[in-house]
Protein backbone atom coordinates (compact mmCIF):
# COMPACT_ATOMS: atom_id res chain seq x y z
CA UNK A 1 0.00 0.00 0.00
CA UNK A 2 2.73 2.36 0.99
CA UNK A 3 5.11 2.24 -2.00
CA UNK A 4 1.04 2.60 -4.11
CA UNK A 5 0.80 5.94 -2.34
CA UNK A 6 4.20 6.91 -3.72
CA UNK A 7 3.32 6.03 -7.10
CA UNK A 8 0.48 8.24 -7.10
CA UNK A 9 2.03 11.15 -5.66
CA UNK A 10 5.19 10.59 -8.24
CA UNK A 11 2.66 10.53 -10.68
CA UNK A 12 0.77 13.71 -9.41
CA UNK A 13 3.73 15.39 -9.58
CA UNK A 14 4.03 14.68 -13.65
CA UNK A 15 1.28 16.72 -13.83
CA UNK A 16 1.66 19.66 -15.58
CA UNK A 17 0.77 22.74 -13.11
CA UNK A 18 -0.71 25.49 -15.84
CA UNK A 19 -2.72 22.53 -17.12
CA UNK A 20 -5.74 23.87 -19.23
CA UNK A 21 -9.36 24.43 -17.42
CA UNK A 22 -10.66 20.59 -18.00
CA UNK A 23 -8.37 18.80 -17.80
CA UNK A 24 -6.72 20.26 -14.71
CA UNK A 25 -9.29 19.04 -12.63
CA UNK A 26 -10.93 16.08 -15.16
CA UNK A 27 -9.06 14.42 -17.45
CA UNK A 28 -5.36 14.85 -16.12
CA UNK A 29 -6.54 13.33 -12.92
CA UNK A 30 -8.56 10.63 -14.58
CA UNK A 31 -5.30 10.01 -16.75
CA UNK A 32 -3.01 9.72 -13.11
CA UNK A 33 -5.79 6.88 -12.10
CA UNK A 34 -5.10 5.31 -15.61
CA UNK A 35 -1.35 6.05 -15.55
CA UNK A 36 -1.28 4.25 -11.89
CA UNK A 37 -2.16 0.86 -14.43
CA UNK A 38 -0.14 1.00 -16.97
CA UNK A 39 3.05 3.64 -16.75
CA UNK A 40 4.87 0.44 -16.35
CA UNK A 41 3.53 -1.19 -19.18
CA UNK A 42 6.85 -1.14 -21.38
CA UNK A 43 5.38 -1.92 -24.94
CA UNK A 44 3.31 1.49 -24.29
CA UNK A 45 5.71 4.29 -25.08
CA UNK A 46 3.99 7.79 -24.71
CA UNK A 47 3.93 8.20 -28.75
CA UNK A 48 1.93 5.58 -28.95
CA UNK A 49 -0.38 6.90 -26.54
CA UNK A 50 -0.49 10.27 -28.44
CA UNK A 51 -0.98 7.80 -31.66
CA UNK A 52 -3.93 6.29 -30.12
CA UNK A 53 -5.48 9.59 -28.95
CA UNK A 54 -5.02 10.96 -32.42
CA UNK A 55 -7.16 7.82 -33.74
CA UNK A 56 -9.83 8.22 -30.94
CA UNK A 57 -10.32 11.99 -31.85
CA UNK A 58 -10.56 11.15 -35.52
CA UNK A 59 -13.25 8.50 -35.13
CA UNK A 60 -15.26 10.97 -32.52
CA UNK A 61 -15.09 12.40 -36.22
CA UNK A 62 -16.22 10.31 -37.93
CA UNK A 63 -19.23 9.70 -35.07
CA UNK A 64 -20.10 13.69 -35.71
CA UNK A 65 -20.30 13.12 -39.26
CA UNK A 66 -22.31 10.19 -39.16
CA UNK A 67 -24.87 12.14 -37.04
CA UNK A 68 -27.82 11.18 -34.90
CA UNK A 69 -28.15 11.02 -31.42
CA UNK A 70 -25.96 7.81 -30.25
CA UNK A 71 -23.19 8.49 -32.60
CA UNK A 72 -22.97 12.38 -30.95
CA UNK A 73 -22.85 10.39 -27.44
CA UNK A 74 -20.41 8.69 -28.74
CA UNK A 75 -18.24 11.12 -30.18
CA UNK A 76 -18.84 12.89 -26.48
CA UNK A 77 -17.43 10.27 -24.77
CA UNK A 78 -14.46 9.55 -27.71
CA UNK A 79 -13.40 13.15 -27.37
CA UNK A 80 -13.12 12.90 -23.70
CA UNK A 81 -11.27 9.78 -24.07
CA UNK A 82 -8.82 11.41 -26.54
CA UNK A 83 -8.53 14.08 -23.99
CA UNK A 84 -7.24 11.72 -21.71
CA UNK A 85 -4.71 9.76 -23.97
CA UNK A 86 -3.86 13.36 -24.80
CA UNK A 87 -2.70 14.03 -21.28
CA UNK A 88 -1.60 10.58 -20.24
CA UNK A 89 1.19 11.02 -23.00
CA UNK A 90 3.12 13.67 -20.99
CA UNK A 91 2.72 12.22 -17.62
CA UNK A 92 3.93 9.28 -18.84
CA UNK A 93 7.24 10.63 -20.99
CA UNK A 94 7.90 12.92 -17.33
CA UNK A 95 7.57 9.88 -15.10
CA UNK A 96 9.89 7.34 -17.43
CA UNK A 97 12.19 10.37 -17.37
CA UNK A 98 11.90 10.03 -21.54
CA UNK A 99 10.34 13.23 -22.87
CA UNK A 100 11.66 13.63 -26.41
CA UNK A 101 11.35 16.54 -28.74
CA UNK A 102 9.68 14.27 -31.30
CA UNK A 103 7.47 13.54 -28.69
CA UNK A 104 6.60 17.30 -27.92
CA UNK A 105 5.97 17.73 -31.38
CA UNK A 106 3.82 15.42 -32.10
CA UNK A 107 1.70 15.86 -29.16
CA UNK A 108 1.47 19.57 -30.31
CA UNK A 109 0.59 18.87 -34.04
CA UNK A 110 -1.78 16.57 -33.66
CA UNK A 111 -4.05 18.54 -30.76
CA UNK A 112 -3.88 21.38 -33.94
CA UNK A 113 -4.98 18.47 -35.98
CA UNK A 114 -8.07 17.15 -33.93
CA UNK A 115 -9.48 20.91 -33.36
CA UNK A 116 -9.63 20.75 -36.84
CA UNK A 117 -11.63 17.70 -37.30
CA UNK A 118 -13.92 17.92 -34.63
CA UNK A 119 -14.87 21.60 -35.52
CA UNK A 120 -15.02 20.62 -38.99
CA UNK A 121 -17.23 17.95 -38.20
CA UNK A 122 -19.55 19.58 -35.60
CA UNK A 123 -20.16 22.39 -38.42
CA UNK A 124 -21.21 19.71 -41.05
CA UNK A 125 -23.15 17.98 -38.51
CA UNK A 126 -25.09 21.68 -37.89
CA UNK A 127 -25.39 22.64 -41.51
CA UNK A 128 -27.40 19.13 -41.89
CA UNK A 129 -29.78 19.76 -39.06
CA UNK A 130 -31.36 22.84 -41.43
CA UNK A 131 -28.56 23.33 -44.21
CA UNK A 132 -28.06 26.49 -43.15
CA UNK A 133 -24.09 27.61 -44.09
CA UNK A 134 -23.99 29.84 -40.60
CA UNK A 135 -22.42 26.76 -38.64
CA UNK A 136 -19.76 26.48 -41.15
CA UNK A 137 -19.27 29.81 -41.53
CA UNK A 138 -18.43 29.89 -37.76
CA UNK A 139 -16.31 26.82 -37.10
CA UNK A 140 -14.59 28.53 -39.68
CA UNK A 141 -13.92 32.03 -38.50
CA UNK A 142 -13.69 30.20 -34.90
CA UNK A 143 -10.49 27.87 -36.63
CA UNK A 144 -9.06 31.02 -38.04
CA UNK A 145 -8.87 33.17 -35.37
CA UNK A 146 -7.72 30.17 -32.81
CA UNK A 147 -4.61 29.60 -35.61
CA UNK A 148 -4.24 33.48 -35.16
CA UNK A 149 -3.80 33.29 -31.41
CA UNK A 150 -1.40 30.39 -32.12
CA UNK A 151 0.79 32.31 -34.67
CA UNK A 152 1.05 35.27 -32.57
CA UNK A 153 3.22 33.01 -29.97
CA UNK A 154 5.29 31.57 -33.03
CA UNK A 155 5.92 34.60 -34.46
CA UNK A 156 7.25 36.13 -31.56
CA UNK A 157 9.50 33.04 -31.40
CA UNK A 158 10.55 33.51 -35.08
CA UNK A 159 11.10 37.38 -34.13
CA UNK A 160 12.93 37.08 -30.95
CA UNK A 161 15.32 34.01 -32.53
CA UNK A 162 16.32 36.19 -35.48
CA UNK A 163 17.82 38.55 -33.02
CA UNK A 164 19.07 36.80 -30.30
CA UNK A 165 20.33 32.59 -31.37
CA UNK A 166 19.63 31.99 -27.51
CA UNK A 167 16.10 33.03 -26.94
CA UNK A 168 15.05 29.73 -27.13
CA UNK A 169 16.82 28.20 -24.52
CA UNK A 170 16.48 31.43 -22.29
CA UNK A 171 13.36 31.19 -22.71
CA UNK A 172 12.59 27.49 -22.00
CA UNK A 173 15.01 28.48 -18.74
CA UNK A 174 12.06 31.05 -17.59
CA UNK A 175 9.58 28.70 -18.26
CA UNK A 176 11.62 26.11 -15.71
CA UNK A 177 12.04 28.83 -13.29
CA UNK A 178 7.99 30.00 -13.03
CA UNK A 179 6.95 26.18 -13.32
CA UNK A 180 9.74 25.72 -9.82
CA UNK A 181 8.48 28.61 -8.38
CA UNK A 182 4.78 27.54 -8.61
CA UNK A 183 4.16 25.28 -5.46
CA UNK A 184 1.96 21.96 -5.65
CA UNK A 185 -1.22 23.59 -5.00
CA UNK A 186 -3.17 20.87 -4.21
CA UNK A 187 -3.60 17.31 -4.83
CA UNK A 188 -2.84 14.29 -2.24
CA UNK A 189 -1.57 15.42 0.94
CA UNK A 190 -2.55 19.33 1.00
CA UNK A 191 -5.94 19.13 2.87
CA UNK A 192 -9.37 19.19 1.92
CA UNK A 193 -9.85 22.86 1.99
CA UNK A 194 -6.70 23.52 -0.24
CA UNK A 195 -7.68 21.42 -2.93
CA UNK A 196 -11.04 22.91 -3.05
CA UNK A 197 -10.23 26.56 -2.49
CA UNK A 198 -7.80 25.43 -5.44
CA UNK A 199 -10.98 23.96 -7.38
CA UNK A 200 -12.66 26.59 -7.31
CA UNK A 201 -9.74 29.17 -8.34
CA UNK A 202 -9.43 26.77 -11.59
CA UNK A 203 -12.72 27.86 -12.79
CA UNK A 204 -11.64 30.86 -14.06
CA UNK A 205 -9.80 29.38 -16.88
CA UNK A 206 -12.94 28.62 -18.26
CA UNK A 207 -12.78 32.23 -19.87
CA UNK A 208 -9.69 31.40 -21.84
CA UNK A 209 -11.38 29.25 -24.21
CA UNK A 210 -8.41 26.57 -24.97
CA UNK A 211 -8.81 23.14 -26.59
CA UNK A 212 -9.81 21.65 -22.59
CA UNK A 213 -12.79 24.29 -22.79
CA UNK A 214 -13.19 23.25 -26.31
CA UNK A 215 -13.29 19.42 -25.58
CA UNK A 216 -15.89 20.45 -22.60
CA UNK A 217 -18.07 22.80 -24.81
CA UNK A 218 -18.19 19.96 -28.18
CA UNK A 219 -18.86 17.24 -25.53
CA UNK A 220 -21.63 19.28 -24.10
CA UNK A 221 -22.79 20.59 -27.51
CA UNK A 222 -23.47 16.96 -29.00
CA UNK A 223 -25.07 15.41 -25.94
CA UNK A 224 -28.04 18.68 -25.73
CA UNK A 225 -27.96 18.90 -29.11
CA UNK A 226 -26.87 23.07 -28.92
CA UNK A 227 -24.30 22.81 -32.07
CA UNK A 228 -25.33 26.22 -32.83
CA UNK A 229 -24.90 28.27 -29.94
CA UNK A 230 -21.95 26.53 -29.14
CA UNK A 231 -20.09 27.42 -32.23
CA UNK A 232 -20.82 31.06 -31.64
CA UNK A 233 -19.33 30.84 -28.51
CA UNK A 234 -16.55 29.56 -30.32
CA UNK A 235 -16.20 31.74 -32.75
CA UNK A 236 -16.79 34.97 -30.94
CA UNK A 237 -14.17 33.54 -27.90
CA UNK A 238 -11.55 32.94 -30.72
CA UNK A 239 -11.99 36.51 -32.56
CA UNK A 240 -11.69 37.93 -29.10
CA UNK A 241 -8.27 36.26 -28.04
CA UNK A 242 -6.82 36.24 -31.31
CA UNK A 243 -7.01 40.28 -31.08
CA UNK A 244 -6.27 39.98 -27.01
CA UNK A 245 -2.82 38.18 -28.18
CA UNK A 246 -1.82 40.16 -30.72
CA UNK A 247 -2.55 43.32 -28.89
CA UNK A 248 -0.53 41.81 -26.07
CA UNK A 249 2.97 40.57 -27.64
CA UNK A 250 2.68 43.56 -30.32
CA UNK A 251 2.90 45.68 -27.77
CA UNK A 252 5.52 44.14 -25.99
CA UNK A 253 7.66 44.04 -29.05
CA UNK A 254 6.80 47.45 -29.87
CA UNK A 255 7.94 48.96 -26.46
CA UNK A 256 10.92 46.32 -26.28
CA UNK A 257 10.49 44.57 -23.52
CA UNK A 258 12.83 41.66 -23.65
CA UNK A 259 12.37 40.22 -20.52
CA UNK A 260 8.64 39.99 -20.55
CA UNK A 261 9.53 38.67 -24.39
CA UNK A 262 11.03 35.48 -22.35
CA UNK A 263 8.14 34.35 -20.17
CA UNK A 264 5.87 32.32 -21.80
CA UNK A 265 2.67 33.66 -22.67
CA UNK A 266 -0.79 31.77 -22.96
CA UNK A 267 -1.57 30.84 -27.06
CA UNK B 1 27.79 61.88 -59.24
CA UNK B 2 29.60 59.64 -56.04
CA UNK B 3 26.38 59.76 -53.92
CA UNK B 4 24.52 58.83 -56.87
CA UNK B 5 26.49 55.69 -56.67
CA UNK B 6 27.13 54.35 -53.49
CA UNK B 7 23.18 54.83 -53.43
CA UNK B 8 22.88 52.90 -56.10
CA UNK B 9 25.28 49.86 -54.65
CA UNK B 10 23.55 50.36 -51.19
CA UNK B 11 20.15 50.04 -52.84
CA UNK B 12 21.55 46.56 -54.67
CA UNK B 13 23.00 45.35 -50.92
CA UNK B 14 19.36 45.37 -49.74
CA UNK B 15 18.26 43.51 -52.32
CA UNK B 16 17.47 40.07 -50.96
CA UNK B 17 15.57 38.04 -53.84
CA UNK B 18 13.03 36.02 -51.85
CA UNK B 19 13.47 32.24 -52.16
CA UNK B 20 9.80 32.14 -53.62
CA UNK B 21 9.33 31.43 -56.95
CA UNK B 22 7.00 34.01 -58.28
CA UNK B 23 8.33 36.93 -56.07
CA UNK B 24 11.54 35.93 -57.54
CA UNK B 25 10.46 36.27 -61.62
CA UNK B 26 8.05 39.31 -60.78
CA UNK B 27 7.62 40.90 -57.61
CA UNK B 28 10.90 41.73 -56.05
CA UNK B 29 12.23 42.96 -58.87
CA UNK B 30 9.35 45.55 -59.62
CA UNK B 31 9.81 46.54 -56.13
CA UNK B 32 13.90 46.92 -56.16
CA UNK B 33 13.13 48.70 -59.48
CA UNK B 34 10.06 51.55 -57.80
CA UNK B 35 12.62 51.82 -54.51
CA UNK B 36 15.23 53.43 -57.12
CA UNK B 37 13.07 56.76 -57.28
CA UNK B 38 11.12 56.34 -54.09
CA UNK B 39 14.22 55.27 -51.34
CA UNK B 40 14.46 58.34 -50.20
CA UNK B 41 11.13 59.90 -50.09
CA UNK B 42 10.32 60.98 -46.18
CA UNK B 43 6.76 60.54 -46.24
CA UNK B 44 7.49 56.68 -46.75
CA UNK B 45 8.60 54.11 -44.01
CA UNK B 46 8.63 50.43 -43.61
CA UNK B 47 6.08 50.23 -41.20
CA UNK B 48 3.72 52.05 -43.84
CA UNK B 49 4.18 50.29 -46.69
CA UNK B 50 3.39 46.90 -44.61
CA UNK B 51 0.24 49.30 -43.97
CA UNK B 52 -0.55 50.21 -46.87
CA UNK B 53 -0.01 47.00 -48.37
CA UNK B 54 -2.34 45.29 -45.45
CA UNK B 55 -5.18 47.82 -46.49
CA UNK B 56 -4.39 47.43 -49.91
CA UNK B 57 -5.29 43.46 -49.56
CA UNK B 58 -8.34 44.52 -47.63
CA UNK B 59 -9.73 46.67 -50.23
CA UNK B 60 -8.95 43.77 -52.77
CA UNK B 61 -11.54 41.30 -50.43
CA UNK B 62 -14.21 43.92 -50.49
CA UNK B 63 -13.65 43.68 -53.71
CA UNK B 64 -13.92 40.57 -54.44
CA UNK B 65 -17.16 40.49 -52.23
CA UNK B 66 -18.89 42.75 -54.46
CA UNK B 67 -19.03 40.08 -57.33
CA UNK B 68 -18.40 43.11 -60.22
CA UNK B 69 -16.83 41.91 -63.33
CA UNK B 70 -15.03 45.53 -63.26
CA UNK B 71 -14.17 45.13 -59.27
CA UNK B 72 -12.83 41.49 -60.09
CA UNK B 73 -10.30 43.05 -63.00
CA UNK B 74 -9.21 45.55 -60.54
CA UNK B 75 -9.16 43.75 -57.59
CA UNK B 76 -6.62 41.29 -59.58
CA UNK B 77 -4.54 44.29 -60.04
CA UNK B 78 -4.32 45.86 -56.45
CA UNK B 79 -3.41 42.06 -55.35
CA UNK B 80 -0.22 42.07 -57.30
CA UNK B 81 0.19 46.03 -56.08
CA UNK B 82 -0.13 45.14 -52.74
CA UNK B 83 2.07 42.24 -52.85
CA UNK B 84 4.56 44.76 -54.46
CA UNK B 85 4.73 46.85 -51.44
CA UNK B 86 4.48 43.91 -49.35
CA UNK B 87 8.31 42.81 -50.92
CA UNK B 88 9.81 46.96 -50.49
CA UNK B 89 9.25 47.23 -46.98
CA UNK B 90 12.03 44.99 -45.90
CA UNK B 91 14.26 46.26 -48.73
CA UNK B 92 13.40 49.56 -47.30
CA UNK B 93 14.20 49.06 -43.36
CA UNK B 94 17.17 47.59 -44.63
CA UNK B 95 17.97 50.29 -47.10
CA UNK B 96 17.55 52.45 -44.08
CA UNK B 97 18.98 50.38 -41.53
CA UNK B 98 15.90 50.87 -39.50
CA UNK B 99 15.36 47.70 -39.76
CA UNK B 100 13.06 46.90 -36.10
CA UNK B 101 11.46 43.61 -34.12
CA UNK B 102 8.11 45.59 -34.40
CA UNK B 103 8.46 46.10 -38.12
CA UNK B 104 9.27 42.11 -38.30
CA UNK B 105 6.33 41.94 -36.29
CA UNK B 106 3.59 44.17 -38.55
CA UNK B 107 4.93 42.55 -41.86
CA UNK B 108 4.41 38.98 -40.41
CA UNK B 109 1.35 39.25 -39.08
CA UNK B 110 0.11 41.19 -41.95
CA UNK B 111 1.14 38.74 -44.20
CA UNK B 112 -0.44 35.60 -41.90
CA UNK B 113 -3.72 37.46 -41.94
CA UNK B 114 -3.94 38.74 -45.62
CA UNK B 115 -4.24 35.41 -47.09
CA UNK B 116 -7.16 34.08 -45.38
CA UNK B 117 -9.06 37.27 -45.69
CA UNK B 118 -8.49 37.02 -49.74
CA UNK B 119 -9.72 33.66 -49.13
CA UNK B 120 -12.88 34.06 -47.22
CA UNK B 121 -13.41 36.95 -49.61
CA UNK B 122 -13.02 34.29 -52.33
CA UNK B 123 -15.44 31.82 -50.59
CA UNK B 124 -18.42 34.39 -50.31
CA UNK B 125 -17.89 35.47 -53.93
CA UNK B 126 -18.04 31.51 -54.90
CA UNK B 127 -20.88 30.85 -52.57
CA UNK B 128 -23.19 33.69 -54.25
CA UNK B 129 -23.09 32.62 -57.90
CA UNK B 130 -23.20 29.09 -56.92
CA UNK B 131 -24.30 27.87 -53.21
CA UNK B 132 -23.10 24.94 -52.92
CA UNK B 133 -21.59 23.00 -49.99
CA UNK B 134 -18.30 22.55 -51.04
CA UNK B 135 -17.45 26.27 -51.69
CA UNK B 136 -17.70 26.41 -48.05
CA UNK B 137 -15.85 23.62 -47.27
CA UNK B 138 -12.85 24.17 -49.75
CA UNK B 139 -12.64 27.89 -48.22
CA UNK B 140 -12.70 26.38 -44.86
CA UNK B 141 -10.22 23.78 -46.00
CA UNK B 142 -7.77 26.02 -47.50
CA UNK B 143 -8.10 28.93 -44.65
CA UNK B 144 -6.95 25.91 -42.13
CA UNK B 145 -4.25 24.78 -44.59
CA UNK B 146 -2.78 28.21 -44.61
CA UNK B 147 -3.13 28.55 -41.34
CA UNK B 148 -1.38 25.38 -40.63
CA UNK B 149 2.13 26.21 -42.51
CA UNK B 150 3.20 28.65 -40.34
CA UNK B 151 2.30 27.17 -37.22
CA UNK B 152 3.92 23.68 -38.63
CA UNK B 153 7.31 26.14 -39.33
CA UNK B 154 6.97 27.47 -35.96
CA UNK B 155 6.50 24.32 -34.29
CA UNK B 156 9.17 22.27 -35.63
CA UNK B 157 12.07 25.41 -35.38
CA UNK B 158 10.85 25.69 -31.54
CA UNK B 159 10.51 22.09 -30.89
CA UNK B 160 12.91 20.85 -33.14
CA UNK B 161 15.16 23.10 -34.53
CA UNK B 162 14.31 21.65 -38.25
CA UNK B 163 13.51 24.24 -40.75
CA UNK B 164 11.01 22.36 -43.25
CA UNK B 165 11.34 24.95 -45.58
CA UNK B 166 14.98 24.94 -46.38
CA UNK B 167 13.87 22.66 -48.93
CA UNK B 168 14.73 23.51 -52.19
CA UNK B 169 16.88 26.07 -51.10
CA UNK B 170 19.78 25.73 -53.51
CA UNK B 171 20.90 28.08 -55.56
CA UNK B 172 20.85 25.76 -58.90
CA UNK B 173 18.96 26.78 -61.33
CA UNK B 174 16.95 23.43 -61.04
CA UNK B 175 16.18 23.89 -57.28
CA UNK B 176 15.22 27.39 -57.98
CA UNK B 177 12.66 26.03 -60.32
CA UNK B 178 11.01 22.84 -58.05
CA UNK B 179 10.30 25.37 -55.47
CA UNK B 180 7.21 26.48 -57.79
CA UNK B 181 5.39 23.28 -56.50
CA UNK B 182 5.92 24.66 -52.19
CA UNK B 183 2.93 26.86 -54.30
CA UNK B 184 4.06 29.85 -51.43
CA UNK B 185 2.47 32.72 -50.56
CA UNK B 186 3.59 35.07 -53.44
CA UNK B 187 2.14 32.14 -56.22
CA UNK B 188 -0.89 31.93 -53.87
CA UNK B 189 -1.65 35.77 -54.76
CA UNK B 190 -0.51 34.63 -58.46
CA UNK B 191 -2.91 32.09 -58.75
CA UNK B 192 -5.92 34.05 -57.24
CA UNK B 193 -5.04 37.40 -59.87
CA UNK B 194 -5.13 34.74 -62.38
CA UNK B 195 -8.49 33.45 -61.48
CA UNK B 196 -9.86 36.94 -61.24
CA UNK B 197 -9.01 37.64 -64.78
CA UNK B 198 -11.40 34.87 -65.32
CA UNK B 199 -13.80 35.94 -63.58
CA UNK B 200 -13.57 32.54 -61.72
CA UNK B 201 -13.63 32.63 -57.42
CA UNK B 202 -14.62 29.35 -57.78
CA UNK B 203 -11.40 27.50 -59.84
CA UNK B 204 -9.18 30.07 -57.30
CA UNK B 205 -10.59 28.41 -54.35
CA UNK B 206 -10.27 24.85 -55.89
CA UNK B 207 -6.62 25.24 -56.95
CA UNK B 208 -5.37 26.84 -53.69
CA UNK B 209 -7.33 24.03 -51.37
CA UNK B 210 -5.89 21.53 -53.40
CA UNK B 211 -2.25 22.40 -53.40
CA UNK B 212 -2.40 23.72 -49.79
CA UNK B 213 -3.84 20.39 -48.81
CA UNK B 214 -0.86 18.42 -50.39
CA UNK B 215 1.93 21.04 -49.23
CA UNK B 216 0.51 20.46 -45.93
CA UNK B 217 0.00 16.82 -46.24
CA UNK B 218 3.97 16.17 -47.61
CA UNK B 219 5.70 18.87 -44.97
CA UNK B 220 4.19 16.98 -42.06
CA UNK B 221 5.09 13.75 -43.31
CA UNK B 222 8.63 15.20 -43.98
CA UNK B 223 9.13 16.68 -40.32
CA UNK B 224 8.04 13.58 -39.04
CA UNK B 225 10.74 11.85 -41.13
CA UNK B 226 13.63 14.45 -40.40
CA UNK B 227 12.44 14.28 -36.93
CA UNK B 228 12.71 10.99 -36.22
CA UNK B 229 16.62 11.15 -37.66
CA UNK B 230 17.11 14.02 -35.63
CA UNK B 231 17.07 12.45 -32.08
Amino acid sequence: MNTHETKFQRLWKTKNKNDEWWSSFVTSPIAILINMVVVDWAWLTPNKVTLFSLITGLTASGCIVIGGHTPFVMAAFLINISHILDCMDGQMATYRGVSSRFGNYFDKVSDQILIFFWFSAVAYAGYQENHEVMPVFLAFTGVAFYSLRVYVKYVTIFIEVENDKEYLEKSFAEATLIREESEQQAGPGTGLIKNCLWFLREQRKFFLFNEAVFVFMISVALLFDQICPMLWIFAVSQIYFGIIRTWQRGRQIYLGQHQELLKPMEK
Amino acid sequence: MGTYLERKQKLRETFKPREEWWSRVFATPLAHGILHVVADFKVLTPNRLTTLSFSLTLLTSLLIVSGMSSALLSAAILLQIAYVFDCMDGQLARYREVSSEWGSFLDKWSDYVKFPTVVLALMVAAYSQNASFTVIVMGFLSVFFIGYLPYLKGLSQQELSIGPWAVLSGKNFVERNLRFFLFEEAQLYLIVTICLLFQSSYWALVIICVTQGIVAFVQTARVFLLSRHSR
